[in-house]
This record gives structure tokens, sequence and C-alpha cells, in this order.
């Protein structure tokens, strides 16, 4: 079970090539691969699931976060018959599983990442936002070490130790200025505003990230 | 009765600080309002959202077609239990199987639960199609993973904050290096 992206762990990118070796690997010993998709998935890292990058398709895919848009907890597990009729009634689910509620606010959720390409504004303004804070942050001052991510799950390492405090003392400051953001761990912010921003906003963002840092 | 109008951002923090378990530690800001890709204080102060609910808001704060579906079936039916059928599971499960290309779907609430019945799924798979023997499977996690709280998630964590004072944990995992093939085949 992997995630394509490590989120929590400070939004870790692994080599191109990796998801797919892997998966040629499960398929090759009769292993199924699991691929959690929590976080990466619905059109955050600049496909509509991460993995669509290597062209791998999941044994068993889990959804889940914005499945609903963030408006109640919904989350979905997708597999193929031979893997899905295994569990019998009885066996598995819950309550609130599958509730009318859910099941009207997921579908919507999943037409509005389609009907307003959210995983293609993603990706460009990804590309954007790795560019800017390479260009303006991580070559021109000692405080940001790297930017990475995929599409909008990005994240800057800042030069400290892992249990530092200037990635929250930068985030406090961020938050006087206008931007919310949160540390993975005392030297890493993570970036990963809504997917329907617009070049113009994140042009303002920049800047104000930009700014902030150049203060510590 | 707590009057809204009266409190601030500090009396509002100070009421979760007391009442509250002490399982999270925010930004100090109280968000009262969401719209897009902007949240509001309850000051009134405008900022933009780049945690997004750790991706749960990729649509936007408060979407107005997602709320007005949530609205509308809100005011029909919200929960049936599985004990019988509802009018809009069957019209989801058709929808979200050929938006993603798969046979069938399990719908959970949270993303850990989804996780609990990935792992749940592959057991049974390894048992009664893969010929496993009984409780002998292993699930293969990467070091660093990171997929919710409960027991089976924080027995495959490798963070000592998630499973400290947790124990014991679940068998059955396995874990290696992530992004790390070598690794992997050695398995």
């Amino acid at each position: 079970m992997i995630e394509p992206i490590q989120g929590e762990a400070g939004v870790v990118v692994p080599d191109e090539g990796y998801l797919k070796k892997a998966y040629e690997l499960c398929k090759k010993r009769n292993v199924l691969f699991i691929a959690d998709e929590v976080q990466t998935g619905l059109a955050r890292t600049g496909k509509l699931l991460c993995c669509d990058y290597e062209g791998v398709k999941p044994d068993i895919l889990v959804l889940g976060k914005a499945l609903s848009g963030g408006v109640l907890p919904v989350s979905a597990v997708l597999a193929n018959d031979e893997i899905m009729l295994t569990i019998h009634p009885g066996e598995h689910g819950s309550t609130y599983g599958g509730n009318p509620l859910a099941c009207a606010v997921a579908i919507e959720a999943l037409e509005v990442i389609k009907e307003e390409n959210l995983a293609e504004n993603a990706f460009q303004l990804g590309n954007y936002f790795r560019e800017y804070m390479q260009h303006n942050l991580v070559e021109k001052t000692d405080i940001v070490k790297l930017v990475r991510g995929k599409g909008l799950l990005n994240a800057i390492v800042i030069d400290d130790e892992e249990e530092g405090q200037t990635a929250w003392q930068i985030c406090l400051k961020l938050a006087e200025n206008g931007l919310l953001a949160k540390p993975t761990h005392g030297n890493i912010i993570r970036f990963a505003p809504p997917l329907v921003m617009t070049l113009a906003q994140m042009a303002e963002c920049c800047e104000i990230i930009e700014q902030t840092i150049a203060d510590f | 009765m707590i009057k809204e109008f009266t409190m601030s951002s500090q009396d509002l923090m100070h009421l979760e600080d007391r009442y509250g378990a002490h399982n999270y530690h925010p930004i100090p800001v109280v968000l009262s309002r969401g719209q897009g890709v902007h949240v509001w204080d309850a000051e009134g102060k405008q900022y933009y959202d780049f945690l997004s609910a750790y991706s749960a808001v990729n649509q936007g704060h408060c979407h107005p077609r997602i709320i007005n579906a949530l609205v509308e079936q809100a005011q029909k039916l919200t929960l049936t239990s599985r004990a019988f059928y509802n009018d809009r599971l069957g019209r989801f499960e058709k929808y979200i199987t050929s938006y993603f290309g798969y046979d069938r779907v399990l719908p959970m609430n949270t993303g850990v639960e989804g996780g609990e019945t990935a792992m749940k799924l592959c057991r049974k798979w390894a048992y009664t199609v893969k010929g496993v023997p009984t409780n002998q499977a292993k699930v293969i996690f990467a070091r660093n993973n990171f997929w919710g709280r409960t027991l089976a998630a924080i027995s495959a964590s490798t963070d000592p904050g998630s499973t400290t004072g947790f124990g014991p944990f679940m068998p059955g995992y396995v874990i290696i290096p992530y992004n790390d093939l070598a690794a992997l085949r050695k398995r």
C-alpha cells in the first residue's frame, strides 16, 4: 500500500518510474498494488490521480478528502470483481458508508473537478509555483534549500533541523501577511491551496511567501 | 448558550484549550467563513488557504454547486444505513466506477476507513484467491507512510509521535524504505 507522493512525510516525491516499476514487480509476484490517493488524488497533483503520471492502474484505489469537496467525510475504495467480490454481506461496512447525502455530494464534487478542469489548472499553477520558488527563494536565499511537489501539492524545505522552530515561525508570519500554511516537520512547509485558484492569485501568493521569508 | 457575537478569536481559542482534548497544535487563527481560495477569521481578516484541509477542499471552500447538492439532498433524505437500499447509492456507484474505470466501489466515510477497507480486501483476496495460509498475509508499507490514526494505521507507522504509548500493534506488516525498488524486490 503506497502513497504516490508521501504527504505527511513532507511531500516526498519518488523518482520517475518508481511507481511503474513497483507496480510491475507486484504483478510479477502476484501481489496487489494498493494506491493510497486520499491526499494525492482528485486533481491535487495535476492529474486526476497521481498514479496517472506513470500510467499505473492500482488494483485497489483509496480515495477520500476532496471526494466531498470538504463538506462531509466521504471515502471510497475501488477495485475490480476478483478483489471486491471476496467480501460478502455482513463481513464489512459502516452505518454512514454510502449514505444518500454523501452520495449526492460526492457526485457533484467529482463533476466539479471535471467541468472546471481542476487537474489541468493544478498542473499549470504548480509549475508556476515551483519555478517561482526555485528562482526567487532556493537560488537567492540561504533559508530555503529546496522546493518539491507535483501539481498543487508542494513543500519547501527550510535550512533548519527537523525539530527546529523556523518553519513554525514562518507560518505565523505568513498568517499575519494573509496566507495560511502549516509545517509538516520543523523544517518543511507544505503549500496546497484549493485548485480553483487563478494565476493572478497565485502570483500574489508567491509574492507574499517571498516577502515573508525575506524577513527571516 | 454561548453568545457568538461576543466571542473574539482569543476567547474561542481559550474554549478549545479549556474544553477540548489536546491532540492538536493549530496555527493560532480562528476561522469562521470560507469561499473559494479564501477563508476569514473571527475578526473578519481575509487569508489565502494554502492547506485546503490537507487537500480535502480541492474544489474551494463552500463551492456553490456542491453546497447546493448538499442542501437539496439534506432536505430529502440523509441516512438510511445499509440495512435498506437508498435512491442515491446506486447512482453514485455507477458514476464513480465509470469515472475511474473500476468494476465496483465500496463507500466508507473517512480516509483511514478507506485504508482499513483496502487492507481487509487485500487480506481476503490473499486467503480466498491467492491461497495464502490463514493469518499469514503481509502488507508492505513504505517508511514514513501516513494514512491516519486508527490502530491499524499507526501499526504501519514509523513515526514515534504516532505510536508511542498506543501499543500493542497489529501484526502482518512489512516496512521498507520509500522510493527503493531494490528493497521492494527483496520482499
